[in-house]
């Protein structure tokens, strides 16, 4: 597939007059040579690997109790010394996916032996714990895998370690539940520092795409929850439901609560190191840092709103449908929705992702169809609506075309 | 260099395991043997397998906030069975050389909690093992070192080990 559409690109080329045949030829020969990646190999093997782990954990869960615990231990460290050795033996990068796949297998066996060992000695951590200690321990053979297989499974396993550790206490309140929230608001922004960070220290470089991609997907989950908590009422409705935290502790930033002003400044540190790190950053395009500043900025008021809003003025009996909720409050959610999409949909415009702002532009479309429907209701009103607001997106996009760079120029001197 | 490097990477995970696994062996061949009743069900864990969760019968309950660091010193119980009671105090307590036998732990739900409240077991055996625990006839052995760390050596089922009442 790819040499076909190499192949049309050449002819092309060739028939505009930009190389000559025996380039084009030079070219096909190289491309043909060079060895590809069979990533679909690579994806079946890793997906043999993953199941073939599972099982093995499954089967250490079976608890063979016949089995003497020094024997069961002895063939655990056995077997990890087989397979170190193993990853030793294909470490010259003649057979990548081979490496990766011992790899995998390797990384996957610390955790069944981490399993193995806590069954054995009855410890009694959370399962937090067991995998924090996996991502510590398998970290730096993870530096060495040649695909992004390994790097996305550690980087998910470290996300999936710090929630189930936020959520370790399902009841928030105290010093630790205030850090434990702190935490798990500021995870967006944290798994994004933490992208950054990896992406310029050069060993780490592999972590850099994963962390990008659950910032992205953490970010994206966490607006789409501001906008339905907020643009559903149920903050006002409904006194049982945990969104009801937000008011709370946006009630507590209020009234000079200690502990819920340590939770909305952790909020707003990692917010300025974000700041800070798109700024210093190497490497960076002027646009991308700008977004990048902007993005973390508004995240930031978002997760602030609770503390700047005082909900508790509106008696929760309230018909969030009704008229006499504001307007102004009525669209907060959806807004600020809309205002991540369209500095996400830039930003991913700057990096060339294309497939992702059109996504984000998608987006921003069916939101906008549906303010119309929860907020005015009849099929009038949400036709001119909706056509006052195609004709702002246009004429937003015409004003920034025209002086964007008078824009960037600005914004580029705020940046220095 | 990269090789070297690569060594390490693999060495690493290898060595940490085998250090977590004999600290656990240490604090099970140390220190003193206590036994304490429980009651519990079982749960199973995705990663060990199945378990019994039980709370442990100390004799008494701490007067304590959640989250707050406890110590529960261990006296002999007078009575025919072997079995030991504790009290609970704050550390100062514990420091003044009062206390010979005690864990550190930890308040939670105005319960005590040391991280010795699962008992890992095979799965065709959670059943019996379950419903004796449920109808108070468990015990649990512990190790308890000088530092104040336990560990669990075994569970008793009407005094016997759980694999001898599994075998009957």
């Amino acid at each position: 597939m790819k040499t076909q559409k190499l192949t049309a690109h050449l002819a092309d080329w060739e028939r505009q007059g930009l190389i000559t045949p025996e380039q084009s030829g030079s070219i096909l020969a190289y491309e043909s040579a060079r060895q590809t990646t069979p990533w679909v190999l690579y994806s079946f093997v890793m997906l043999g690997v993953t199941i073939i782990a599972v099982g093995i954990i499954s089967l250490v869960a079976a608890n063979w109790t016949d089995i003497a615990p020094w024997l069961k231990l002895t063939a655990d460290f056995a077997i990890l010394g087989g397979l170190a050795a193993c990853l030793y033996r294909f470490s010259d990068g003649s057979q990548p996916a081979v490496f990766d796949a011992i790899a995998a297998f390797f990384i996957f066996f610390c955790l069944a032996s981490i399993g193995l060992i806590a069954q054995i000695y009855h410890t009694g951590g959370q399962p937090y714990q067991a995998l924090f200690l996996w991502c510590g321990i398998t970290l730096p053979v993870t530096l060495f895998a040649f695909k992004k297989f390994i790097p996305n499974l550690w980087a998910a396993a470290v996300l999936t370690a710090v929630i189930l550790f936020c959520f370790h206490d399902s009841r928030l309140g105290g010093p630790a539940g205030i850090y434990r929230l702190a935490i798990f608001w500021s995870l967006p922004l944290s798994i994004l520092l933490a992208g950054m960070l990896c992406r310029s220290v050069r060993p780490l470089h592999m972590l850099a795409g994963p962390f990008f991609f659950w910032a992205g997907m953490t970010c994206l989950g966490a607006t789409v929850y501001f906008d339905i908590v907020h643009s559903s009422g149920i903050i006002l409705e409904n006194s049982a439901h945990p969104a009801r935290l937000f008011s709370y502790y946006g009630y507590g930033a209020r009234h000079e609560d200690a502990s819920v002003h340590t939770l909305y400044r952790i909020i707003d540190l990692v917010t300025v190191a974000v700041i800070a790190a798109s700024i210093f950053m190497k490497g960076l395009d002027k646009k991308v840092r700008i977004f990048l500043c902007l993005l973390a900025g508004l995240f930031c008021i978002l997760m602030n709103i609770y503390g700047i809003i005082d909900y508790s003025a509106y008696p929760r009996h309230y018909s969030y449908s009704g008229s006499d909720y504001p307007m102004l409050l009525k669209l907060i959610g959806p807004a600020c929705c809309i205002a991540m999409l369209l500095l996400a949909s830039f930003l991913f415009s700057c990096l060339n992702h294309m497939r992702l702002f059109n996504t984000c532009l998608n987006l921003i479309g069916l939101r906008f169809l549906i303010i119309y429907f929860q907020v005015f209701g009849s099929l009038a009103t949400t036709g001119i609506g909706l056509i006052v607001s195609g004709l702002i997106i246009i004429g937003a996009v015409i004003a920034w075309y025209k002086s964007h760079k008078k824009l960037e120029a600005w914004f580029g001197g705020l940046l220095g | 260099m990269k090789k070297y490097l690569l060594i390490a990477a693999v060495v690493f995970p290898i060595v940490c395991l085998f250090g977590v696994m004999l600290s656990k062996q240490m604090r099970l061949s140390q220190g003193s043997e206590v036994i304490l009743p429980i009651a519990g069900f079982d749960p199973r864990d995705l990663l060990s397998g199945h378990y019994l969760t039980y709370r442990i019968n100390y004799g008494s309950s701490p007067d304590c906030s959640r989250g707050q660091e406890v110590y529960a010193c261990f006296f002999k119980a007078s009575g025919p069975e072997e079995l030991y009671r504790a009290r609970f105090a704050a550390r100062d307590d514990i420091s003044g050389g009062e206390c010979a036998l005690f864990i550190k732990g930890r308040c939670e739900n105005g319960r005590f909690t040391a991280g010795i409240e699962k008992f890992y077991i095979p799965e065709q055996y959670a059943a019996p093992l379950d419903k004796a625990v449920r109808a108070g006839k468990g015990k649990i052995v512990l190790q308890i070192s000088g530092s104040g760390s336990a560990a669990i050596k075994d569970l008793l089922i009407d005094g016997k080990s759980w694999r001898e009442f599994n075998q009957q």
